[in-house]
């Protein structure tokens, strides 16, 4: 069960009524494909506008705490969907891998563990600070992604780090916690993410204010 | 390939092939702990060090062994219920008090050693089995529990030694052919000065079995004393610092399966649907168990039957606990305190109301709290149609006796309990609800069975420190100074489940809770009652709460919750008069030496009056509870709502420190209880906890412990208990120090509710 | 059920478990190691934490599976003879209490020390983030920073 994310302007602005009974993502992609069966090739400025409004889409799934628990900007990680602090003055220690003698991998491993609750993919780790995405806004969000300085990816490079990452794909296999309930994934799948994010490039990789 | 069979003899020949050897840089230790240990002139450190090594040795095997008999050596002699002499001159003497890590299994024995005339070295630890020979001389009952046990073995243990002596040198006397009056006793040898013959306790031990025990012995003048007064390296110790030391939850005997249980999410529930056959499918999984309350899965090993239970699908009967939740046991108790009706536990002079004066009042709430051993409840029990023998960390010794006959229908010499060590007990252990679990599985299955409860298990079917709700006022004179005061407590009974059972012989269900009568319920007003305030006129009432929710003791009891609310109020009494709280308390204690000495001290040690940085605050509390003072004074830094505890400075007058290391052991360790119940709490919805782990009931750790200070003040009054006083006023000296630098008053516990935390 | 073999305190053990059983009941029942203690099987309390190959980890939270052909030492297996620096510093300081916490405590202490020798307060924090409900902690730091200046 995907829990719905887009706000209702976006359904305004892409899709016809029939389309607003549908979940949210669903709607996105509807919107997508009639956008460009119905009008064929679009002008420049339609473009800047459809891919704004694609990283917007996949914006909900980078600022999902799936995501968020790790790109922080603070010393420490964040834990669960209310996203609070990572319980036992856990630290990003000095290379984002935990405090020297408190390791990420003390406790996190290569799986998910779920008798103990606890989640795991390989190289679990914290996103580095240059990475640290809490408190932006889309638009910062995105050029962050951009920048060479932060991002250090490409627009393509950036596509095939969100494919092939296993930290990444563990977003939409995070595992049951302690109490034994599953972890809420963020709001598109791992492939209408990738879908979007495709889109985004192809439409210029433009970023909103 | 599992070593199950051979495993139990692994591990004896493992703890045989221990040497003892020296370790070095205890050098270090001592120097730390006790710059007079030069002084240890009978005993050499070198003497000190083996004794460290090997009678840690010792209680683990004492621990371990099976009880046939074999712990107790064919050459031993024994002299009384507490100590034997063996043939090579070693004293076996017995621990009557569970260790849950306040030391009481180095401190007793240490005690008789003192009198007896031995070496640490030469002491041989024995646990326990149940006796009468061992219960509390006052309450006619074995356990360990309400800081007791120094003040009710003390004196026992001086005369038990005292007596062995004497009887030794009665026998050597004889055997010399000499005089009694011209031997001396040291290092477990006998002098004869005149003739320079000397003969040691083992010699003689068989001879002084057979002579009559001294009714009055005579007890050494304290300056003759080696040991007591001094720390001395706890026994248990080094098999705590290596993995040898065996706790309830690492029993092993031949032939034993395990379990594990899940109960009834509300109290009372029982298990209504459930396919036993899937869970007995599941791989090691040897039978179910129904429980009256719950499912027992038991296997080859704990965590076969802990994952067979987990997968299983249980629904629950309903029960009209289902419907507990926080909000209406507050709405309850809020209700009881306008209600009653209430029993006045005392009554002074005009009461709370009949003086004329200013009148204030304030209520103050304490929640649910859970004991969280890390130890999670468990037992072993191996039950035929002519025994039963427990392995268990307990605290009750009788209670856990007189339940197993119950349960079997046995005669009391066809139980025998082996007590184990604890991992933490705090209250909790003194019940035998998972004794009788383990005992019905046993008798079921037919084999030895080890029943271990979950982390979840043992945090969501806790007997919980009740919630209480206080109503305190006060009637103050021109100065400010309480003329009158008043206590009116909502609270259940504390003692439903640990009550002494012998005291009430018609009682047959030693599981089910029964409330003394109110004449001996005061756990609910302790340090109330004996609140050492003069205040003339006063009113203590209760109103005992019927709770749903199973409640007991927890380390402080009553004493810690009513010591948050009087000392916090004495606080606000000051503030209202413009008043110092610690020259408010001064005149309230006026004429009180003993307790103005320890006052001051904290006082003094925390730099009182001192200025301090700015977002820096003090706050102070003082407590007579477990037969000592104590006086506390917390130093905070506060940053908006979060709050670091920089220091924690106490004075303590215990009567008399019997070891300053153990002593100080348990007041910083105490401290951190009392922090971590600062921001704990127990809360309920649908019938259950909501805190069922350490991820949402979170005590204090490493990094949030302030720096300590422990002074100790030896009055010479009668001795105090050590475990619990230490925690008694830290929540209300942090809470006076908030209050002192924020203006804000927490009225309310945990201090999360009100938005603060420690970083 | 899957034959699962790794070198357990320098002695090579062969289990044939089901390799989902985590690590600490491996220890503690399939090999009979009970100083590794059972807390809360969250990774919340650390009570028990083992070395694999020279890492510590919370061993309730990780597979016996993981653990093959490493290297895993537990308490008993730390030291002969309470010889480690931390083991004596805890009986020079008289760290432990009811002591069941305090397996998994030196294993973190000894796994800190053994990656910062002369740990810092702050290292002290950051690494040392078991539980104790005796609340040993003043004397864990004290044996801590003893035991580093050996």
């Amino acid at each position: 069960m995907q829990p719905q994310s887009a706000e209702p302007a976006v359904l305004s602005i892409r899709c016809r009524a029939p389309v607003a009974a549908l979940s949210a993502p669903v709607a996105i992609l509807a919107g997508f494909f009639m956008l460009h069966g119905a009008f064929g090739q679009t002008s420049s400025t339609d473009r800047a506008v459809q891919s704004r409004q694609a990283f917007m889409d996949i914006s909900a799934v980078l600022r999902h705490p799936r995501c968020l628990n790790c790109h922080t900007s603070v010393d420490y990680p964040r834990q669960g969907d209310d996203q609070h602090r990572h319980l036992f003055n856990v630290r990003r220690g000095p290379d984002d891998r935990g405090a020297t003698a408190l390791r990420c991998q003390t406790c996190h491993q290569a799986e998910n563990h779920e008798a103990s609750g606890v989640p795991g993919a390989p190289g679990w780790r914290l996103a580095p600070l240059r990475m640290a995405w809490d408190g932006l806004s889309p638009g910062q969000l995105c050029r962050a992604l951009l920048d060479p300085a932060k991002g250090g990816m490409t627009a393509q490079t950036l596509i095939e780090h969100l494919r092939t990452e296993k930290l990444v794909a563990w977003a939409w296999q995070p595992g049951r916690n302690p109490h034994g309930d599953l972890r809420q994934q963020p709001p598109l799948s791992h492939e209408q993410f990738l879908a979007l994010a495709r889109n985004w490039v192809e439409l210029g990789a433009i970023c909103p204010e | 390939m599992s070593l199950s069979a051979s495993r139990f003899k692994h591990k004896i020949a493992e703890i045989g092939e221990i040497v003892a050897k020296e370790i070095d840089g205890v050098e270090d230790g001592f120097a730390a702990l006790d710059p007079s240990a030069a002084l240890l002139s009978r005993a050499t450190r070198r003497t000190v060090l083996k004794a460290i090594a090997m009678s840690g040795v010792s209680l683990a095997i004492g621990a371990t062994l099976p009880a046939d008999g074999s712990a107790e050596a064919a050459d031993e002699s024994r002299l009384n219920a507490w100590v034997g002499i063996r043939a090579d001159g070693k004293a076996v003497i017995v621990v009557s008090q569970t260790e849950m890590g306040q030391g009481i299994s180095t401190t007793l024995p240490v005690v008789l050693a003192d009198e007896l005339g031995i070496l640490l070295q030469d002491i041989v630890l024995r646990d326990a089995s149940f006796d009468p020979a061992y219960r509390h001389p006052q309450y006619n009952w074995m356990f360990t529990g309400n800081s007791e046990s120094i003040q009710a073995f003390y004196d026992l243990m001086r005369r038990m030694g005292a007596a062995a002596r004497e009887m030794l040198v009665a026998a050597a006397a004889q055997r010399l052919k000499v005089k009694p009056e011209e031997l001396s006793v040291d290092a477990g040898k006998i002098r004869h000065a005149p003739s320079g013959r000397s003969i040691g306790f083992g010699a003689v031990a068989a001879a002084a079995a057979r002579l009559p025990v001294p009714g009055a012995p005579k007890l050494k003048a304290q300056s003759k004393l080696a040991f007591v007064g001094r720390p001395v390296p706890r026994f248990d110790l080094p098999a705590k610092t290596d993995g040898s030391a065996k706790f309830g939850i690492d029993v092993a005997v031949p032939g034993m399966l395990s379990a594990a249980l899940k109960r009834s999410p509300w109290p009372g529930g029982k298990p209504s649907q459930y396919s036993a056959e899937t869970i007995k499918a599941q791989p090691g999984v040897v039978a179910v168990v129904e429980l009256p309350d719950g499912i027992a899965v038991v296997a080859q090993t704990y965590w076969q039957a802990r994952k067979a239970l987990d997968s299983a699908k249980i629904t629950w009967g309903a029960a009209e606990t289902k419907d507990l939740a926080s909000s209406t046991i507050a709405d309850d108790y809020r209700h009881r305190l306008e209600q009653g009706p209430f029993y006045v536990h005392l009554q002074k002079g005009d009461g709370d109301a009949g003086t004329a004066g200013k009148r204030m009042e304030a209520v103050y709430e304490i929640p649910f709290q859970a004991h969280a051993t890390m130890e999670p409840m468990n037992c072993t029990a191996s039950v035929t149609d002519h025994s039963c023998e427990i392995w268990v960390p307990t605290q009750g010794m009788e209670l856990t006796h007189g339940l197993a006959m119950r349960e079997t229908g046995l005669q009391p010499e066809q139980i025998k309990i082996h007590r184990t060590l604890a991992g933490g007990g705090f209250g909790r252990r003194l019940l035998a609800d998972f004794v009788k679990q383990a005992i019905q599985i046993s008798k079921r299955v037919g084999v030895p069975t080890k029943l271990v409860w979950s982390r979840e298990e043992d945090m969501t079917h806790d007997a919980y420190r009740p919630a209480m709700l206080h109503r305190i006022s006060a009637v103050l004179d021109g100065t400010g100074k309480p003329r009158a005061i008043g206590h009116r407590v909502v609270s259940p009974s504390h003692l439903l489940y640990v009550f002494p059972r012998p005291t009430f012989p018609d009682l047959k269900d030693w599981s089910s809770p029964i409330a003394p009568p109110p004449q001996y319920d005061s756990m609910a007003v302790e340090g109330l009652i004996s609140a050492l305030y003069d205040i003339p006129n006063q009113r203590i009432e209760q109103h005992y709460y019927d709770s749903k929710i199973p409640v007991s003791v927890w380390r402080t009891t009553g004493h810690g919750p009513n010591n948050f609310v009087l000392e916090s109020f004495i606080d606000e009494l000051a503030a209202a008069a413009a008043r110092d709280p610690l020259e408010l308390r001064r005149e309230l204690l006026r004429g009180n030496n003993r307790a103005l000495k320890v006052l001051d001290l904290a006082a003094q040690k925390a730099g009182w009056g001192q200025p301090l940085p700015p977002g820096h605050a003090r706050g102070l509390a003082f407590a007579n509870a477990f037969g000592g003072l104590i006086a506390q004074v917390a130093e905070i830094e506060i940053r908006g709502k979060d709050i670091k505890l920089e220091r924690i400075v106490s004075a303590v007058d215990p009567g008399r420190v019997l070891d300053p290391g153990i002593a100080e052991s348990n007041i910083a360790g105490g401290i951190v209880w009392g922090i971590s119940a600062l921001r704990t709490q127990i809360t309920f919805k649908n019938g259950s906890p909501e805190q069922s782990n350490f991820d949402s009931f979170d005590p204090l750790h490493l990094w949030e412990t302030p720096r300590m200070e422990v002074h100790f003040i030896e009055s010479g009054e009668k001795l105090g208990g050590m475990g619990e006083i230490g925690p008694v006023p830290t929540s209300a000296a942090v809470c006076n120090a908030i209050a002192a630098a924020t203006g804000e008053r927490i009225r309310s516990l945990p201090i999360t509710a009100a938005g603060f935390n420690f970083v | 059920m899957t034959v699962i073999a790794f070198d357990l305190n320098g002695k090579s053990v062969r289990a044939d478990i089901d390799p989902d059983t985590p690590l600490l009941w491996a220890i503690r029942e399939e090999f009979g190691l009970t100083g590794t203690k059972y807390g809360c099987g969250i990774a919340a309390c650390g009570a028990c934490t083992v070395h694999l190959d020279g890492d510590a980890v919370r061993s309730c939270s990780i597979p016996v599976s993981a653990a093959q052909g490493r290297k895993v030492v537990t308490i008993e297996g730390l030291s002969k003879d309470r010889s480690h620096p931390i083991q004596k510093a805890w009986i020079a300081h008289q760290v432990p209490q009811c002591g069941y916490c305090q397996s998994g405590m030196i294993m973190a202490a000894a796994a800190l020390l053994a990656q910062i020798p002369r740990p810092s307060d702050g290292d002290i924090d950051s690494a040392i983030t078991n539980i104790c409900r005796c609340g040993t902690y003043k004397r864990i730091r004290e044996a801590i920073h003893a035991a580093a200046k050996r």
